[in-house]
């Protein structure tokens, strides 16, 4: 059974990996169009339409990392990022792939970027990013 | 465990020697002394900051400091400047980076019949590098 530790997937945006991450969560959404109507069947059918998929990442602010969190900031905040020819490159895999990882890949664009400072004054900061994913493709290493 | 290292920045502040001297340890006092009031020091836990990186690099470390005097009004007022003295503080001591101090709570004041002591115990979490 290949059970994986949680920290096992790495985060990569651009070329860079994004350090000192916590926690790592992918999701994808899927919409359903239903297809019949009420006098037409008692289940009622669908099939699957546009399906949104997201990232969000959290982990311990580092300001000196100026190649992967300060980065998926730098490109929030960016206003020329708002053409599909601009979406940067991801991924999530091992740290180093090996035969029959799967590794997934794909383009994608920084909706949201928060700070948390503590709300006692005392602990670590640590920042929060989600990401619109707009293409993806998973594969095995072979 | 960074004890060693909160006795370094007790020792260097003259507000605290000036009023128990030398007289803070760690874990457990001499026996058989006599003079008082003391401080003594004690880890009640460390607590990691794990990334996917690996290990912790930044740790929490909760430790009491117990101040023994023979009036608890004199434990009190130790208690006071302990607390003024370290809060927030930044540095090295020791060889052990402190990023934060900040104050938790202070815990019911004891007796020892044995000693004749009165007893103040302070918490305090300790943010530090590793």
């Amino acid at each position: 059974m290949a059970v994986q530790k949680s920290n096992y997937a790495k985060f990569k945006y651009s070329t860079n990996v994004v350090g000192s991450i916590t926690s790592l969560t992918f999701a994808i959404d899927g919409n359903v169009i239903e297809t019949n109507s009420f006098d037409t069947a008692s289940i009622t059918t669908a099939i699957l339409g546009r399906r949104t998929v997201t990232a969000s990442i959290q982990g311990l602010l580092d300001n000196s990392d100026d190649t992967g969190q300060v980065l998926l900031l730098t490109d929030f905040l960016n206003a020329s990022n708002s053409l599909p020819s601009d979406f940067e490159a991801w991924s999530i895999a091992p740290p180093t792939p090996t035969t029959g990882d799967v590794v997934l890949t794909g383009a994608c664009i920084v909706t949201n970027y928060t700070e948390d400072r503590g709300d006692d004054g005392d602990g670590l900061s640590t920042y929060s990013v989600d990401i619109r994913i707009t293409s993806i493709t998973r594969s095995v290493t072979a | 465990m960074i004890v060693s290292s909160i006795i370094a920045l007790l020792e260097s502040k003259t507000a605290i020697t000036d009023l128990v001297a030398n007289r803070i340890y760690a874990n457990r006092i001499p026996q058989a002394m006599s003079t008082y009031p003391c401080i003594l020091i004690r880890t009640v836990s460390v607590v990691p900051n794990p990334t996917f990186d690996g290990a912790s690099r930044h740790d929490y470390e909760f430790i009491d400091i117990h101040v023994k005097a023979r009036a608890l009004s004199e434990c009190d007022a130790i208690a006071k400047i302990i607390r003024t003295q370290i809060e927030d503080t930044v540095g090295t001591y020791d060889g052990v980076d402190i990023v934060g101090i900040s104050f938790q709570q202070s815990g019911a004041d004891d007796y020892n019949d044995t000693l004749e002591l009165k007893e103040r115990q302070i918490e305090f979490k300790i943010h530090y590098k590793r």
